[in-house]
């Protein structure tokens, strides 16, 4: 016994001795060989795995998703893996899975292994989806089950997935200039609340890494991606489609306009319901260029004139180039791609709240409300008009016309809103001064950024003039919009404040902050930065602007069932000898308890001269919008409606309530009946032919047109003669 | 009158102070590789260390308690643990059956825990009953073919789910019975065959696989220790673990610089070894083997001077059991056999397993007091 014991004892110490052998020639013959393996392996392990995050998703006050991301996958041969098979046994299986898996081309992939065989990273097919992923996991599982099976050493191998997220937006241009779009890995925004919210949106990306610090503690090691936040914004779905259908509509089947724009804002929180303009392009495909208007001339066209100022940035001291130059200084394809830019940013520009226009009469409102703050005239103050009042600054005599060139007679306040008087205005703000006068244009926000969400807000601080600079000519035409620039954002947030017993809100155009969890982490509540007016101001207003369209200017936003407020405008643009024409009118409703504001411009419609003058182009606008946005914010009507304005009526025949219909075309075929023959309001001094001998009602607000005449209207010029800031 | 000698009893403290030593050693080493695993599935890097820490703690504890007690008590309560376990192996195999998969684990009183580790315990003891009882009669065939019965029987039990540990009892019975008769032919007979099978386990895995007697996934590790790179894929962990051994040098990483660890699953489980060789190196890996070495040394060094032979065979039987089980660990490591799922002793992560074997030593340090030392 003692032995076997001793044998047993000496076979266990042999045992443990030739492991130690084993392990000896393990370490002298492989050392390096493994190390490196061990070195690339880690390499490897730890370039790859970043981990991307999600970028948040963009939705509508109601939940819908506007801008969401999706988990794709990109396929990744690694030709390395492939051909690290002994006598190459990965290669065939590989390629025959590939092929017969997702039918890519035998040949290609062939070429590919070839030509990038020390490649480990090749992305070969991207977007596909979970489903398409995980079936090809198993088949190669299968496969491979079944050359073990048969005892085959064939393997499938070197290919795997890399994950990403692809953004779309389902509706297509939908609300684009309040959406915007992501780039590719969703890390950056470009226009709406995809730029302006980008550090809310983006989240941190993920990465599995190991290592020791230097002193030799663990790090941390697998660090999951942190999603970004989700943002539902103000948006209503249902009226920004509304509100893109009937601008459409106009454009594309009516006259038509350079650009026409509309915003929907909620008056009693500044939020924005809707905002569009006809500048419209496909968020998930943002760079495509309309190639009937951007032909490649005339993209050569643009990147030569964009050429001269890159020129000019790059050889300040050079003299500047023509822009025929061009060419000799850049390439051929550098001046299209210039040339592209220039299109794409004017493509994805947010008229709303980017560009400045003259406003014209609906600033008339604001002129009031500041004289009746002041008690520089009451709402019983009368002034005569006599059709224009003649002005001198000592080198020029203006003789500022009013719409009517016989005069409005002895009218009060209310009269002179709904009749749009110029002279009435012009007397009011004499009486209410200058300086108070730039006072209630800064309190209103004209000069001053609405602070509105969204990126590019124009500044108008030099767009409106200074108190010591406004002349007396200038304070006349300020009087009634001319001669200073605001945007469509200003205008709609300096409303709501009128309409709402005078509290400024700040207008903004996201309402809550969401995390991935579904948690709320922020919520953006209504923000009055200032009082305007006083709420007998706003009373006073509001009955007036209801009277506008009960029997003034604005008479066609009458919609059945709804009391309706409004204001329209006709400003003439510079220059002034070029008879174009912004129209716009700026509506709400009801008026007892405004709950919407519409306000829509028509820019330069597709007419010559003084036609273009037609307020109601803008008011069928907005009246659309409004009578379909009353019905999607289910606002109960005072009395009967018009079974003609139902959706619902409407929906019935089209789900989508998008294409043309029947309401449609009647409230187009309107606006082309009424503009002859009405009460004309002329802004232009051209001298009238005709004057309506009639004096009211007036139920629209347009410029009769006129020969080239002998008097000026208005002075040619505002602060700052660059619109585009 | 004679002077009454002194009777001396003697007391292991070189394996009490080893074991302890490995346990300890084995928790830093466990702490290094599965830091890691413990921070990415359960955010504390601490995780497996504290469990592991309690485990040697109580262990300890139980080793100590266990070297009180007269180890003749395991006469007594011998068969009613074999009977337990035994029945518990059945219970395992059922619900193996019940859910389709190869159940290796038994919960009980919320604590997850091997059959088959108690299995190999309590095969050790009941063999030692058996032989001591047979005394001479070993020799005779028929008494040996029926104590080896002991063995095998629950070691083909497990077969189907744990070959590793079915193989362990089975050595273990072998290397029993091997000591306790005279007779060396069959011995060197079983010997011989199971060199054989050693040597062709590739076409002998064929073969057996045309039979359809072994697991798909059995069957796998053998194709694979014969040419791990054909199966990358079934033999990542093996692969990974050559790399990290071969890639360790002679020295070293130091301890805790092992790369491998991100990327082998489990590394504080069967593998540890290959993490002890990244880290501590060549001479890292000679010197935990020379512990174990003395280790063994010790038992069997107590084998040789216990009081009776019911002490010798259970020390025969827990020496035998640790040595396999570093045997076996390493050579997997090392891909000299078939990975088999083997802990190795005092240092993988595993409570129970960790328990048990402390227990074990308790039994052996229980026989090892009773030895007397003339002076």
């Amino acid at each position: 016994m003692q032995t076997k014991l001793a044998i047993t004892f000496g076979v266990i110490m042999l045992a443990l001795i030739a492991l130690i052998v084993v392990i000896y020639q393990l370490v002298r013959n492989n050392s390096e060989e493994y190390n490196k393996i061990v070195l690339s392996q880690r390499q490897a392990s730890y370039s790859s795995r970043t981990i991307p995050f999600r970028r948040g998703d963009i939705m509508d006050r109601n939940g819908t998703v506007l801008a969401t991301s999706q988990k794709v996958y990109n396929l990744i041969i690694d030709p390395r893996v492939i051909h690290s098979g002994d006598g190459e046994r990965y290669v065939e299986p590989t390629i025959k899975a590939l092929s017969e898996y997702f039918g890519y081309d035998e040949g290609e992939i062939r070429t590919l292994l070839t030509e990038k065989a020390d490649k480990s990273y090749v992305k070969y097919a991207k977007e596909l989806n979970y489903d398409q992923k995980v079936g090809f996991e198993t088949y190669i599982k299968d496969k491979n089950a079944a050359f073990l099976k048969s005892g085959v050493k064939s393997r499938i191998r070197g290919i795997w997935f890399e994950d990403e997220y692809k953004r779309t937006y389902p509706y297509g241009s939908l609300a684009c200039n309040i959406i915007g779009f992501a780039n590719a890995d969703g890390s950056n925004g470009t226009g709406g609340v995809e730029q302006y919210y980008n550090d809310t949106l983006v989240g941190v990306n993920g990465r599995e890494y190991g290592y020791m610090d230097s002193d030799t503690k663990l790090q941390s090691v697998l660090k999951q991606p942190t999603d970004g936040e989700n943002i539902v914004t103000s948006i209503n779905t249902n009226i920004q489609v509304a509100l893109e259908k009937y601008l459409n509509e106009w454009q594309t089947e009516d006259i038509g306009s350079k650009v026409a724009a509309a915003v929907v804002m909620d008056p009693n929180t500044g939020e924005v319901l809707a905002m569009g303009s006809t500048n419209q392009y496909d968020l998930n495909n943002p760079r495509a260029l309309d190639e009937s208007v951007y032909t490649e001339a005339y993209l050569m066209e643009l990147g030569r004139k964009e050429a001269v100022g890159v020129y000019k940035r790059e050889h300040p001291e050079d003299p500047a180039i023509s822009p025929d130059e061009a060419g000799k200084f850049f390439s051929q394809s550098d001046i299209l791609s210039y040339g592209k830019q220039v299109a794409w940013n004017q493509m994805w520009r947010n008229v709303m709240v980017s560009d400045t226009y003259e406003p014209g009469s609906t600033a008339k409102s604001i002129t009031l409300a500041g004289a009746l703050e002041e008690k520089a005239i009451t709402p019983d103050t009368e002034f005569n008009c006599e059709g224009f009042i003649e002005l001198s600054d000592g080198v020029h005599t203006w003789k500022i016309r009013c719409h009517n060139h016989d005069g409005d007679g002895i009218i009060n306040a209310e009269a002179g809103l709904m009749r749009s008087c110029n002279v009435y205005l012009m007397d009011t703000a004499f009486a209410l001064g200058a300086d108070k006068f730039v006072k209630y244009q800064h309190l209103f926000g004209f000069g001053e950024k609405t602070g509105i969400d969204l990126p590019a807000e124009a500044d108008t601080s030099k767009l409106v003039y200074a108190p010591d600079k406004l002349g007396k000519t200038t304070l006349a035409t300020n009087s009634f919009g001319q001669n200073y620039n605001v945007t469509m954002i200003q205008m709609a947030a300096a409303y709501c404040s009128i309409i709402n017993g005078g509290n400024y809100y700040k207008p903004h155009v996201v309402k809550q902050i969401v995390n991935s969890n579904g948690t709320v982490v922020e919520n953006i509540k209504p923000e009055v930065t200032r009082v305007t007016c006083s709420k007998s101001t706003s009373e006073f207003l509001k009955e007036a602007l209801y009277q506008t369209v009960e029997a003034g200017t604005g008479t066609k936003a009458k919609i059945q069932g709804y009391r309706v407020g409004g204001k329209t405008g006709t400003a003439e643009k510079i220059p002034r000898s070029a008879k174009n024409y912004l129209v716009s009118f700026v509506g709400f409703a009801p008026v007892e308890d405004p709950q919407l504001l519409v306000y829509v411009i028509v820019d330069t419609p597709n007419l010559e001269g003084e036609a273009q003058a037609t307020a109601s182009f803008a008011i069928n606008i907005e009246k659309k919008i409004m009578n379909d946005a009353l019905q999607f914010m289910n606002i109960a009507p005072s009395s009967e409606t018009d079974p003609a304005d139902n959706l619902n009526a409407r929906f019935a025949n089209n789900q989508e309530g998008i294409s043309s219909d029947a309401m449609g075309e009647q409230a187009t075929s309107a606006s082309g009946d009424e503009t002859a023959g009405e009460e004309t309001e002329t802004l232009d001094s051209g001298e009238a032919e005709t004057v309506n001998e009639t004096l009211p009602p007036v139920t629209d607000e347009y410029v009769e047109p006129a020969e080239e005449g002998d008097g000026f209207g208005l002075p040619d010029a505002v602060p700052d003669e660059e619109e585009d800031t | 009158m004679a002077k009454k000698k002194k009777i001396k009893h003697f007391f292991d403290y070189s394996l009490l102070f080893t074991v302890i030593f490995i346990a300890g050693f084995g928790l830093i080493v466990m702490y290094s590789a599965s830091g890691y695993s413990a921070q990415t599935t359960m955010q504390d890097a601490m995780y497996f260390l504290k469990r592991q820490a309690l485990f040697a703690a109580l262990g300890i504890v139980v080793m100590l308690v266990v070297s009180r007690f007269d180890y003749h008590l395991c006469a007594r309560f011998g068969f009613i643990f074999y009977a337990i376990s035994f029945l518990m192996q059945v219970a395992v195999a059922v619900i193996g059956l019940a859910s389709h998969g190869s159940a290796r684990w038994l919960k009980i009183g919320g604590v997850t825990f091997q059959p088959s580790e108690l299995m190999k315990v309590a095969v050790i003891i009941q063999l030692s009953i058996i032989i001591t009882h047979n005394g001479y009669k070993m020799n005779e065939w028929k008494k040996m073919l029926t104590t080896a019965a002991w063995g095998i029987f629950p070691a083909v039990l497990i077969a189907k789910t744990n070959l590793s540990t079915a193989m362990i009892i089975v050595g273990i019975t072998f290397f029993m019975l091997w000591i306790s008769c005279k007779r060396v032919a069959p011995f060197a007979v079983a010997a011989g065959i199971t060199m054989l099978v050693y040597v062709f386990a590739y076409p002998f895995a064929k073969m057996l696989q045309r039979l359809n007697i072994l697991q798909e996934y059995q069957l796998i590790r053998i194709f694979a220790w014969k040419d791990p790179s054909s199966y990358a894929d079934e033999t990542f962990q093996t692969l990974q673990g050559l790399y990290a051994i071969g890639s360790g040098g002679i020295f070293g990483k130091g301890l805790g610089e092992s790369v491998q660890k991100f990327l082998m699953p489990e590394a504080q489980n069967d593998m540890i070894f290959t993490i002890i060789c990244e880290e501590l190196g060549l001479f890292g890996a000679v010197s935990i083997i020379l512990i174990y070495a003395f280790i063994i040394y010790r038992l069997y060094d107590n084998t040789r001077n216990a009081r009776d032979l019911f002490g010798s065979m259970l020390t025969i039987g827990i020496m035998c059991h640790i040595a396999l089980q570093i045997i076996f660990n390493i050579a997997v490591a090392t891909n000299t056999i078939p990975n088999t799922g083997v802990t190795l002793p005092f240092v993988s992560y595993g409570g129970t397993s960790l328990f048990i074997l402390m227990a074990e030593m308790g039994i052996a340090l229980s026989v090892s007091r009773q030895i007397r030392l003339e002076t």
